[in-house]
């Protein structure tokens, strides 16, 4: 009788545990990412696949939803959600900078210093992802601005990789003069004009150029900035970024690399996943830093750079921190970041997985200053005016200075005069 | 100095009139081929692409395709799961119909019909909201349709469709109503027929071109919609066709043109048949009526 009592009890409890247990161990946490590239099978898109399917197979007790969302499509639902606070995703693929700062300052991103803090990486990565600060997420891989050089044509026309601006113009003129095209740039689509330029303002007044215009404390019609127009609007002239290049866009520039009717290309080391891959190009294409100016303030070690991929997480994540924080250094770990093909991957231990990863890895080593880009940094209502400001560069009969001038004037009215 | 009869004077003039006509027709011709160009072009460009590999597209864009490969539509179809897209795109497209022509069709009957001053106030406020863009409403629409809990669902991203494209069809439906004869309402009300009655059996089928018309326009206007689907939707599962091919786009164009191409001709494609096939009843309609002024 009295065993049969035990048997009955423990019968009972085991059955009200599992009613207990059962559905709170089955219970997932959902996780929702809203990144910007499809997890499938493009090259490009290698890294973003490895790190959902990865980090799906490895936490079964989250299930984590990833909406590609595409470009614009990320900025653009991420700026309405972020406004109106309501359908925060828990996790947005960020790229860091003032846009991201922005958002923390409006108090709905998810401080993560604390967990953060000791992920290793590099420190460009680590600040970019950084706000007064405090940590809002990871950036895996960052970008470098530098030159893409067609390396065939140079040892067909017997031309060196230029090490000085004035060798880069003697080059530039050597290809003018054999029908090729010298600098692909894309101008059509505004932003990529912004690279070359962010390089000769450094050249001319070196880093602390942009940083006291940043910071108030010079304008931005100053005589680095006026100089790189002026430089920038010479080169145009004498059609080095070709005949028509208000009319070509970023596409365009990537494919006259890609076919070998442009000689270089000054943009985001995000290009050499393409300029790698045989199914886009048959072109053997390097990566190099940008040129030094004789007699310039700015060295060869000061680099332009920027998130490639980041993440921040936001305030509504704060009640499943643990899958969040799993979910970011997962995002960092070597496993996922190897699968890239392309991008500089800030994770230490992750090998370059090809010779133009390398090349753009080697001169980000380099590095002893790294200006973010940009377009990056400034608050975003003066960005989208930059540039519409650097079209100017292109019209021959253009006053670039008052151009300037009216930017100057517009950051003024929108960050603060100059103390 | 040569001097000219009465009658060659005559066939001079005549001659210099029918060269000037000649000329006029001409230009025309040109600019009508330019404005069809405008239209045909963007419908004929993806076909250029869809063929080619990613380094064939590289270096001829232009050219035609050296080899049919239909790979990149299957390969898009499966990327952006293309089906699902369609049919959800479907049940917005059938939402924004049933929520915008029978409400802009009875508005514009009373607009129309009962001319008060009541209506006439109450017309230029539904007015109003033709003038109303949805870029500026697009937070205050996000936190509304949140706050009333139907964000992230297919009415709520058909029903604001409707809500934006009512305004312009009850003007439509306010035009047409106006030019049909008013004696046909009285001789129903005559036989014993009340407002509805009036409404739905004698007025509605007579402005038949219109409300074919409508359907067509607000279906290939539902289905090209990408900003309203891209802030109201959240679930991938809902993603409508437009969200779905945007996913090829990346700050630097599209990764895979040729793919991306090929998932813009599905897209395409139905809202191409439905104008094929339906074509004479929006000329019908804009002939009738439905959209003058």
């Amino acid at each position: 009788m009295l065993r049969r009592r035990i048997w009955v009890t423990l019968f009972l409890v085991v059955a009200l545990l599992s009613w207990v247990l059962v559905p709170v161990s089955a219970k997932k946490v959902k996780l929702t990412v809203w990144g910007r590239d499809l997890p499938d099978d493009d090259p490009a898109h290698a890294y973003i696949k490895a790190l959902v399917e990865g980090f799906q197979a490895k936490n079964p007790d989250i299930e984590l939803e990833y909406v590609a969302l595409g470009d614009p499509g990320l900025t653009d639902k991420t700026k309405v959600v972020m406004a109106s606070n309501t359908g925060l995703p828990d996790i947005f693929q960020s790229w860091g900078g003032s846009v991201m700062g922005g958002y923390a300052d409006a108090g709905r991103l998810l401080d993560l210093t604390k967990e953060l803090k000791d992920i290793p990486g590099s420190a460009a990565a680590r600040q970019a992802m950084t706000w007064k600060g405090k940590i809002y997420g990871v950036a895996p891989f960052f970008a470098i601005a530098g030159i893409f050089a067609n390396e065939d044509l140079f040892k067909a026309h017997g031309l060196e990789i230029p090490k000085t601006v004035a060798e880069l113009e003697k080059v530039c003129d050597a290809f003018l003069a054999k029908g090729i095209q010298p600098i692909a740039c894309g101008a059509r689509d505004k932003w990529p004009v912004l690279a070359l330029y962010m390089y000769l303002t450094n050249r001319y007044g070196g880093s602390e150029a942009f940083a006291n215009a940043q910071a108030r404390k010079a304008r931005f019609d100053s005589e680095p900035f006026v100089k790189a127009a002026l430089k920038y609007q010479e080169w145009a002239k004498r059609g080095y970024f070709g005949e028509k290049p208000l009319s070509e866009a970023y596409g365009d520039a990537q494919q006259l690399m890609a076919t070998g009717k442009a000689a270089m290309h000054i943009t985001g080391s995000w290009m050499c996943a393409q300029y790698s891959d045989p199914g886009f190009t048959d072109q053997s294409i390097g990566f190099y830093a940008f040129p030094i100016l004789e007699g310039g303030k700015g060295k060869a070690t000061d680099i332009m750079g920027q998130t490639d991929i980041g993440f921040a997480a936001t305030r509504v994540a704060r009640k499943k921190k643990d899958a969040v924080v799993r979910f970011m250094k997962y995002a960092m770990d070597p496993e996922p970041c190897s699968a890239e093909p392309g991008r500089i991957c800030s994770v230490p231990g992750v090998k370059s997985p090809s010779r133009l990863n390398a090349m753009a890895s080697a001169v980000f080593a380099t590095a002893e200053t790294v200006q973010f880009w940009w377009d990056q940094d400034l608050p975003p209502m003066v960005t989208g005016p930059l540039n519409d400001t650097m079209q100017n560069f292109f019209l021959p009969d253009a006053d670039v200075k008052k151009a300037l001038t009216q930017y100057e004037q517009l950051v003024e009215d929108n960050v603060g005069p100059v103390k | 100095m040569t001097d000219y009869t009465v009658s060659e004077i005559y066939i001079r003039k005549l001659r210099i009139a029918r060269r000037r006509t000649l000329a006029i027709k001409i230009i025309n011709v040109i600019i009508l081929i330019i404005l069809a160009l405008a239209v045909i072009l963007p419908i004929l460009l993806p076909w250029f692409f869809v063929f080619k590999t990613r380094l064939e597209f590289s270096y001829s864009p232009w050219s035609l395709p050296t080899q049919i490969r239909w790979n990149n539509f299957q390969e898009a179809w499966v990327a952006i799961k293309i089906g699902q897209g369609l049919l959800n795109t479907l049940w917005v497209c059938m939402g924004a119909i049933a929520g915008t022509v029978p409400a802009a069709a009875m508005a514009g009957y009373i607009f129309a019909r009962y001319q008060s001053k009541v209506t006439e106030v109450l017309f230029y406020a539904v007015l109003v909201g033709y003038f109303i863009p949805v870029h500026m409403v697009l937070i205050p629409l996000y936190q509304f349709t949140s706050r009333i809990g139907i964000v992230d669902t297919l009415p709520g991203l058909f029903l604001p469709m409707a809500a934006f494209g009512i305004p312009f069809w009850t003007i439509i439906y306010r035009s047409f109503f106006r030019g049909l004869p008013g004696e046909l309402a009285e001789a129903a009300r005559i036989d014993g027929a009340g407002h509805t009655g009036t409404f739905f059996r004698i007025m509605l089928p007579l402005a038949n071109p219109a409300t074919i018309l409508a359907v067509l326009l607000v279906f290939i206007g539902a289905w090209s919609d990408y900003l309203l689907s891209l802030i109201l939707i959240n679930d991938p599962k809902l993603f409508t066709m437009q969200l779905r091919i945007a996913q090829f786009l990346n700050q630097y164009g599209t990764d895979h043109m040729p793919r991306y191409a090929a998932a813009a001709v599905i897209a395409s494609a139905p809202t191409l048949l439905l104008y094929i096939f339906g074509h004479r009843w929006i000329i019908r309609g804009t002939l009738a009526g439905a959209l003058k002024g």
